[in-house]
């Protein structure tokens, strides 16, 4: 054929040829090799920037345990007999015992006013005192006096001042003193107003402790603003205290900065979670014009407490009653990219080779053809008529067989097999005669197998079994039939045939439903006894540490107790995550903005959305009321819908949102559509179950919808879903719509009509 | 050297206290499981500190408490519990408590909290001494 193909055309017109054809393949690749890269640099960067952001929600969720803390302390404190009734020594000592572990997250000072506000009792580093002065018109003062402030804290706005040449953030947190508390010398306490206590905290010590340590990527670091856009902490000293929308054009004026400028006001100052990229003009020491990742979230700073800020200031929209604190975690695209890139640069030119000696190889073969002519292509006509013949004899049923047919001498070694044997065992079905099963099968196996053959061999029974092979590295679940093939005698094993079925996948489906089974029944189970578990937990863990200073550290055993240690902190971990939510009541004033949360949610998303080809359909109904619910937490439930749906179509499809007044109902509603698999009938009724979930091992908790659902029924809300999955047998497409519903605020409330407007 | 009495109604919550304060420090703890036996030891003999369970059965923590500071005002208290909240954590340290832990603590908190509880403990009796010798 080849030959016919010379004489046709020509040996030097068909060189032409191939080298075009070499060219044009390795323009090919080039172009392919391009889009290749853009596609892999857009994933590579949104996984990037997706552990960018849960870098940044780490350090925004420790700022928040640290406040935590602190509120914890401050409160603590307030209850001190020795801080209520300042007897002389006895407070200083108090405060002393408590400043010590205070100090390490960066509060400089404990101090408490007076009723009158003429006296401060105080204690810093450099001891404690007693400062006589007019102290009646500080805020923390002013604060403090009002009657329906007790019992709650005060988080000052953050100002900055000059401490040793250097500008440093504070913020104060303050909390009325009332003598309530009893002790020898006040066996019944007054009751009575008595001033206010309050941390003086360095909030660039406070959030540097968390945010310090932070590396993303290689180099990449944190920043954190306040609320009014001052840096809290930037690795970079001289920017703390400055305003962050000024100072980086002050250090480099040649820049311009308007898109962080932008993503400053308009998002992260917002309280908006999200990602995005800038141009920067330095890094860690580095000073060129660079471009970054960015991703950005925010830490509460007062999640029920009143703030004095006020909620608007120079135009940032902040959700009202909160103050937020935007935290950021940032990294030069250069260090992503580039890897990403110098691989690429590696595979073209691999390609290129591999192309090129493709042709070289087809050159040398031509000539090759040519040289034998007219003599070789007789014995090729030969062949091919003999391969012709060969393999019409071969298209009988078991060499198409799906599945593995092959026969077995007593010592293992093939005689024959099917094509699927031929192909799982990765070398043409004429090379199978001759070779042994230990070129193939892991050596473990193959003496599995040996002792089955050699059952038959000796018995002449058949013989069935099913178990996993592992085949050139792969591990194949195999049903197989080992059936004896007899002789003339009928009596002697000859052969051994051997069929096996790979049953691979209904093997892992069958583990995989066995797996969510048992963790749906445990979740149940385990949710219901988090707070009971807490207390074995703790004589484990507490166990486990003692044992862990006894026995040397580079001992084996040591090694097993920091398991047992490791595993115990994972429990706790888990129980904490349960507890959280079942533990923050809901109020009855915590309302919020159904349409800004599902906007914030989708703006997160739709980076996402983008990579994984869904397309987005989004309608909210103008002037919604507002809801009742918190921000943050119905956020959360979207958030876990919206992933849900988009894990459903893995190979893109369309998602719908909507968001409207039920007339029936009168709740607000979301309506979240995806085109994807569906929900099978039977796990429909599991969804909401804790730890159930159809993802991989590691993938998902299984806690998003049972969360989901706690935090919707909490705020007297529902949720709930329709859903039409492959193997449904009414017709119609596939797919799940969930419909969350919340009451609206009333419209007695007090802000309604101002909230209104400003939706 | 302190003497320290801890109550709780589970035993290998004790057995780990005990060897965390007796293991750590120099201090030595009583334990026992029967609230009520915590209060008659509170009467026959003096606690420098208390580690008491919130929630048990026959008396709850809060009523040791308050039996520990009718006993002797100088007792210092701490609240160990397994239901921690902001709320009981402030209502125990206004009837006199000095400290509130939750379950599960890291061996490290307990024996941080034992130091604070303690070194205040000492500051109360130092500071009494010295206002008696000034009156007297």
């Amino acid at each position: 054929m080849l030959s016919d193909l010379l004489v046709k055309i020509g040996f030097r017109r068909l060189l032409q040829i191939l080298g075009g054809m070499v060219v044009l393949l390795l323009a090919v690749a080039f172009v392919l090799g391009l889009l290749s890269l853009k596609r892999a640099q857009e994933i590579v960067s949104d996984d990037f920037q997706q552990q960018q952001l849960i870098l940044a929600r780490t350090a925004a969720r420790q700022i928040e345990d640290g406040l935590a803390f602190l509120r914890r302390e401050l409160r603590i404190l307030a209850f001190s007999p020795a801080i209520q009734y300042l007897e002389s020594v006895a407070w200083e000592n108090r405060m002393r015992i408590s400043f010590e572990e205070l100090s390490r997250l960066g509060v400089i000072a404990i101090v408490r006013l007076k009723h009158d506000s003429h006296y401060a009792y105080m204690l810093d580093a450099d001891g404690a005192r007693i400062r006589q002065e007019d102290f009646s018109t500080s805020q923390e003062a002013v604060w403090a006096h009002e009657p329906g402030n007790r019992g709650r804290i005060f988080f000052s706005p953050v100002r900055v001042e000059g401490l040793e040449g250097q500008k440093v953030p504070i913020m104060t947190m303050s909390t009325p003193i009332y003598q309530v508390s009893v002790d020898e010398s006040h066996p019944r306490p007054p009751g009575a107003f008595d001033g206010v206590l309050f941390f003086k905290i360095d909030l660039s010590r406070f959030t540097g402790r968390y945010c310090a340590p932070i590396r993303s990527g290689r180099t990449g670091y944190c920043w954190v603003l306040s609320q009014d856009g001052l840096f809290l902490y930037h690795p970079e000293r001289e920017f703390i205290g400055e305003d962050a929308f000024t100072a980086r054009g002050r250090r480099d004026p040649a820049i311009s900065f308007a898109a962080i400028n932008e993503i400053q006001k308009t998002k992260m100052l917002a309280g908006e979670e999200g990602t995005s990229t800038y141009i920067s003009g330095w890094h860690r020491g580095v000073i060129h014009r660079m471009e970054k990742f960015l991703a950005y979230t925010h830490a509460h700073v007062e999640p029920e407490e009143v703030s004095l800020l006020g909620t608007d200031r120079d135009g940032h929209k902040d959700p009202p009653g909160v103050r937020i604190w935007p935290v950021a975690v940032v990294a030069p695209t250069d260090e992503v990219w580039g890897t990403v890139s110098s691989l690429y640069i590696r595979q073209f030119l691999i390609q290129g080779v591999l192309i090129f000696a493709l042709g070289l190889t087809a050159v040398v073969l031509i000539y090759h053809e040519r040289r034998w002519g007219v003599e070789l292509q007789l014995e090729v006509e030969r062949a091919t008529a003999d391969l012709r013949r060969s393999e019409e004899r071969y298209k009988s049923v078991v060499e198409n067989a799906r599945d593995l047919i092959f026969l077995l001498d007593d010592k293992g070694s093939l005689l024959s097999g099917n094509n699927m044997t031929a192909r799982v065992f990765g070398v043409p079905a004429k090379a199978l005669p001759g070779k042994n099963l230990a070129d193939f099968l892991h050596s473990e196996d193959v003496a599995r197998f040996q002792e089955f053959v050699h059952h038959v061999f000796t018995t002449g029974n058949t013989f069935e079994s099913k178990f996993p092979v592992r085949i050139r590295h792969r591990l194949y679940w195999l049903s197989i039939h080992f059936v004896p093939l007899f002789g003339d005698d009928g009596r002697t094993v000859e052969r051994v045939l051997v069929m096996a079925r790979d049953i691979t996948d209904r093997q892992r489906m069958e583990e995989q439903m066995f797996q969510t089974e048992k963790l749906a029944s445990i979740g149940t189970l385990a949710a219901g006894v988090a707070h009971e578990v807490n207390n074995p937990l703790g004589i484990i863990l507490g166990f486990t540490e003692i044992l862990l200073d006894r026995v040397p550290p580079e001992s084996k055993e040591f090694e097993l107790l920091k398991t047992i240690e490791r595993q115990g902190l994972n429990c706790k971990k888990i129980v904490e995550n349960l507890m959280t939510y079942a533990r923050r009541p809901a109020r009855h004033d915590d309302f919020t903005h159904f349409n800004h949360d599902l906007e914030t949610v989708v703006n997160l998303t739709r980076n996402t959305l983008l990579t994984k080809n869904i397309d987005l359909e989004l309608h909210l109904a103008p002037s919604l009321p507002r809801v009742r619910g918190d921000a943050s937490e119905l956020q959360q439930v979207f958030l876990n819908v919206i992933n849900n749906a988009v894990a459903a179509m893995p190979k893109g499809g369309k998602l719908t949102i909507i968001s409207r007044l039920n007339p029936y109902t009168h709740q607000v509603e979301a309506v979240i559509a995806d085109t994807g698999c569906g929900i099978p009938k039977e796990i429909a009724d599991r969804v909401f179950d804790p730890f159930f979930t159809t993802k991989k091992v590691g993938e998902g908790t299984g806690l998003g919808l049972s969360v989901s659902y706690a935090i919707v029924t909490k705020y007297g809300g529902s949720i709930r879903f329709e859903s039409r999955a492959a193997d449904d047998k009414t017709p119609g497409p596939t797919g799940t719509t969930f419909f969350i519903s919340l009451p609206p605020e009333p419209e007695e409330s007090e802000n309604f009509r101002e909230s209104r407007a400003a939706n | 050297m302190a003497k320290i009495l801890a109550v709780d109604d589970e035993l290998d919550m004790l057995a780990l206290l005990k060897m965390i304060i007796e293991g750590y420090t120099s201090h030595t703890v009583m334990v026992t499981n029967n609230p009520l036996e915590a209060v008659e030891l509170l009467e026959k003999e003096r606690f420098d500190l208390v580690l008491t369970d919130l929630k048990m059965p026959g008396l709850d923590g809060m009523e040791v408490l308050s039996r520990a500071k009718q006993q002797d005002e100088d007792t210092q208290v701490m609240m160990i519990t397994a239901y921690g909240s902001l709320e009981s954590a402030e209502e125990a340290v206004s009837k006199g408590a000095f400290d509130f832990i939750t379950k599960p603590f890291r061996k490290e908190q307990i024996l941080v909290a034992v130091d604070k509880a303690l070194r205040w403990q000492e500051m109360v009796k130092q500071n009494k001494e010295l206002k008696k010798r000034l009156e007297g």
